[in-house]
């Protein structure tokens, strides 16, 4: 048995706005190992950044509200931590990068500046004595520069992130978010905002990063292709739910929920016959005030069953790793 | 007539000035005052009932070139023509006789349309410069606004009532109204999740098969383009570097960047890993771009000739042009 990094456990959170109860995450379970990169795939609205943002406890509360569940990190329970416990698991135990790492970073203060705080603080935390020792900290922030490999770290110090483009600011952030060594990267659609090219780059330095220091990653990302080339398992959401989950292999190559399945087929295929119509998906997201009785998408499901609009299935286990929450697997 | 192309482009330019705008060249120098080369010589043409596809990375001059074949903004120098008759001179009048044949989407439903008018009224608009008549606009807003798969009870609402994808089919409505003959969709479904992203890309074609208009498609998701299109241009730095149909384009690319830009595509398929290429470095920027072939500087294949040289485009194979001086798979 491998040993998990964190365990999620039927996490409810809702938003209680004026306008309604928005149910944001429903009873989900999410287990990640060590050293395993797990995707998390969804359309906007299906509760993969409030997941996200749970486990690092930066829900605004209010609106948010946790309604049940655990999230277990080497041994406790991370949602009975205050602010303060929750402050010194932040950076070195789980870290986070976010789409637009220009809204990520200080813009007044030098990349140097920000990655240096990273690593005092890391030296602090594992009582390295010399977090004081302005040589030594310089001397790291040079050496995860390079790591992501920034030209000329020397000088790229002394720039400011409105002066890089988004692919370099990434690297910075990445950089951030593994320097302090944490158990757990969270990374929130980390390549979106980014071209292809860019992306490629970026992807295989999460990759090979990530092997080094020994992190887990939870990899968030709406494009089935990017977590194809990533992710070890796959998690698909749909309005709060976890829908299915499977090792990367198996899930592209057997998809077994109706949602994953429509998911797939509703990108243009690299070999398919041009101009032909895409496979799509009837209606739309749900609101998250008004989620369909039973399973959130048999609104939407062309093989939907009569006990759809009543039951909520849960997620089983249909072969060893592949779980799915739908009835037509529960004979 | 009918051999005459819808739209041809020759040679267009366009350069901005970037006075007092401040930029850092490649070897971190920091420069004022500069031009910027967006669009840098390109020579196209669109035939009737065809879609040609646009990628390129961002900066690439993509959305300049749009807005250069709409005019809204004048081409430094080159010539236009839409349907033969140049249209880079004509006075602002002029234009707007032509202007209801060319038409344009946008990429953000949510900034592309006025929140403070009624779909209805977002869809009337450019009807209102074809024609006076009231009636006339009321219905044909009408029967676009079916066509694109909305229902008439929803004309009177706010732009803030309708969901992303549908907001999109608003535009698109706008879009048709005049008739037009050619529609530049510029990242028309980038902002959009998968499964409306693919309602999208369906509408779209069966508009383009019941009216015959021509579409230029720009993106940088190389797979929605192909899906969409019959021919493909590839931009670097405000040139294109090759052009020609889409399956032999993306299947035997000829140019060192296309193959780049086509291996740095991440498939849905895991078996696929540690297949992508990466293009080392960063895009240079486009106030001073590298001499020669632009590509030089991360091109794997590059000589001496190619830092000194600008490779002209050419014709490798039936229809399909290269600007390289060593092109692939020849």
């Amino acid at each position: 048995m491998t040993d998990q990094i964190i365990q999620v456990s039927e996490l409810s959170v809702v938003f209680e706005t004026l306008e309604g109860r928005y149910s944001a995450l429903n009873n989900v379970d999410i287990t990640i190992n060590e050293s395993e990169v797990v995707g998390l795939v969804g359309e906007s609205g299906c509760g993969k950044s409030t997941l996200a943002l749970a486990i690092m406890g930066l829900l605004p509360r209010p609106p948010a509200k946790v309604i049940s569940g655990s999230i277990m990190f080497s041994g406790t329970n991370l949602l009975r931590y205050n602010e303060k416990q929750m402050e010194e698991v932040r950076g070195t135990g789980i870290s986070m990068i976010f789409q637009e790492p220009l809204t990520s970073l200080n813009p007044l203060f030098t990349i140097g500046d920000q990655l240096s705080e990273t690593i005092r603080i890391k030296m602090q935390r594992h009582n390295e004595h010399d977090a004081r020792d302005e040589r030594k900290v310089r001397a790291e922030v040079v050496d995860w520069l390079k790591r992501v490999d920034l030209a000329d770290p020397e000088s790229a110090m002394e720039r400011y992130p409105h002066e890089w483009s988004g692919g370099m600011r990434q690297r910075v952030m990445i950089a951030m978010a593994l320097a302090a060594k944490p158990a757990l990267m969270l990374a929130d659609e980390p390549t979106s905002a980014l071209d292809v090219t860019t992306q490629a780059q970026i992807l295989r330095l999460v990759k090979s990063l990530v092997q080094e220091v020994k992190a887990s990653v939870l990899f968030i990302s709406h494009d089935l292709a990017v977590v194809a080339q990533i992710a070890d398992r796959v998690a698909v959401m749909y309005a709060g739910m976890v829908m299915e989950e499977a090792p990367v292999n198996e899930i592209f190559e057997n998809p077994l929920h109706p949602y994953t399945q429509s998911l797939m087929s509703a990108f243009p295929k690299e070999t398919g016959v041009r101009k032909t119509r895409l496979e799509t998906i009837p209606g739309s997201v749900p609101n998250l005030a008004r989620i369909p009785t039973g399973c959130p998408f048999h609104p939407r499901c062309k093989f939907v069953k009569q006990q759809c609009s009543t039951a909520r299935p849960e997620l089983r286990e249909t072969s060893p790793g592949h779980k799915v929450a739908c009835v037509i697997y529960n004979q | 007539m009918s051999n005459i192309d819808l739209l041809r482009l020759e040679n267009i330019v366009r350069y901005f000035s970037a006075k007092g705008a401040m930029f850092y060249s490649e070897s971190g120098v920091l420069e004022t005052g500069s031009t910027i080369h967006a669009v840098d010589g390109v020579t196209l043409k669109i035939e009737r009932n065809s879609s040609l596809g646009i990628v390129g990375e961002s900066g690439c001059g993509k959305t300049t070139l749009a807005r250069t074949i709409l005019m809204l903004i004048k081409p430094t120098s080159g010539k236009l023509y839409f349907e033969g008759r140049e249209i880079t001179n004509l006075s602002y009048g002029e234009l707007a006789k032509i202007r209801p044949n060319l038409q344009m989407i946008f990429q953000d439903p949510f900034s592309s349309l006025d929140p403070r008018m009624r779909a209805k009224a977002i869809i009337a608009e450019p009807l209102r410069v074809v024609t006076k008549d009231r009636e006339k606009i009321t219905e044909r807003v009408r029967e676009v606004f079916e066509q694109v798969g909305l229902s008439a009870d929803q004309l009177n609402r706010f732009p803030n009532e309708f969901s992303g994808g549908q907001r999109q089919r608003i535009a698109i409505a706008r879009a048709l109204a005049t008739k037009p003959k050619l529609v530049i969709l510029d990242e028309p479904t980038s902002a959009l999740d998968a499964s409306t992203q693919a309602q999208i890309l369906n509408l779209l074609l069966d508009i383009q098969e019941q009216y015959e208009v021509s579409y230029i498609f720009i993106s940088h998701n190389v797979s929605v383009v192909r899906h969409m299109s019959d021919r493909i241009a590839v931009m670097y730095l405000g040139k294109i570097v090759e052009e020609g149909p889409v399956d032999e384009l993306l299947r035997k690319p000829k140019h060192p960047y296309t193959a780049a830009l086509i291996s740095s595509i991440p498939k849905p398929n895991p078996k696929t890993r540690g297949e992508m290429v990466e293009i080392r470095g960063e895009t240079p920027s486009p106030v001073n771009p590298p001499s020669g072939c632009r590509y030089h500087p991360r091109c794997p294949y590059a000589t001496e000739l190619c830092s000194k040289t600008e490779p002209q485009p050419q014709e490798v194979e039936n229809h399909h042009l290269v600007a390289c001086h060593y092109p692939l798979n020849a």
